[in-house]
């Protein structure tokens, strides 16, 4: 497929819109819970001891590890199974949201990072930087896309200190 | 509604219409866009700008400019900017 005609394919928009949407549900609940990032420890106290897994949590954070291809599961994750239902469903989720599909895994990794950067995110910033590494995104990819969360944290201020109400988008 | 009145297209300078076709060309938009209108007002500021987003959203050998286009929604919808 061309990158032109991918861009054209609304799917590929609203495989985008899910990724953010998981990102983002993902790292504000670890930076609520004041985890430390995952490969660059910062002396973060969390705001709770990590539960153990039950026998069905630690299934499914056996296959989030796999998913991500880590000794084990990030700890926002671990967090989740002192509710092993809420780390399941959770999981289905952001799975889905996070495999390969229209988008790559080292793109959808990329989306996720500028999403970190965006909210500020130190544990999704670690995370998700390193993630799109290891899956092959080089340090220019990792640069353009702060480049381009830097412009839209500036051009977004901009419309928004004139109330400028958007456009109409023109159809597909 | 914008907090300042923002000029129509037909009130444009030659020099804010050739900015105007500059962003169109490089946008691939049918209209002039609120947002570049508003940056007219400041004509030499908004090409600065613009030089510099060009440089940015456009193809590289690391990203191409489509994807590109979804960070900058990815971002913007952190920032919580409807535009």
């Amino acid at each position: 497929m061309q990158q032109s005609e991918t861009a054209r394919n609304p799917e590929i928009w609203v495989e985008n819109s899910f990724v953010i949407m998981a990102v983002h549900g993902l790292i504000r609940l670890a930076d609520g819970l004041r985890l430390s990032p995952e490969f660059d420890p910062a002396p973060r106290r969390p705001l709770m001891e990590m539960p153990a897994p039950n026998e069905a949590a630690q299934k499914t954070l056996a296959d989030i590890a796999t998913f991500f291809s880590l000794d084990h599961a990030p700890e926002v994750f671990r967090a989740m199974a002192r509710r092993p239902l809420y780390l399941k469903t959770t999981w289905d989720f952001v799975r889905r949201a996070l495999e390969p599909d229209l988008l790559s895994a080292e793109q959808k990794r990329l989306i996720a990072f500028a999403v970190s950067v965006a909210a500020g995110s130190d544990y999704g910033i670690d995370l998700f930087a390193h993630h799109a590494r290891r899956l092959g995104a080089s340090d220019d990819a990792i640069f353009e896309t702060l480049a381009v969360v830097h412009r839209f944290a500036g051009l977004t201020k901009f419309a928004t200190s004139l109330n400028l109400e958007p456009d109409r988008v023109p159809e597909f | 509604m914008p907090t300042i009145p923002i000029p129509p297209v037909e009130d444009a300078t030659p020099e804010q219409r050739a900015y105007f076709d500059a962003v169109l060309r490089r946008m691939g938009w049918p209209t002039v866009a609120l947002i570049t209108r508003a940056m007219a007002m400041k004509l030499e500021t908004a090409m600065a700008h613009s030089k510099g987003m060009g440089l940015v959203m456009g193809d590289s050998d690391a990203l191409p400019g489509w994807f590109k286009e979804m960070l900058a929604v990815a971002a913007s919808t952190v920032f919580a900017c409807d535009y």
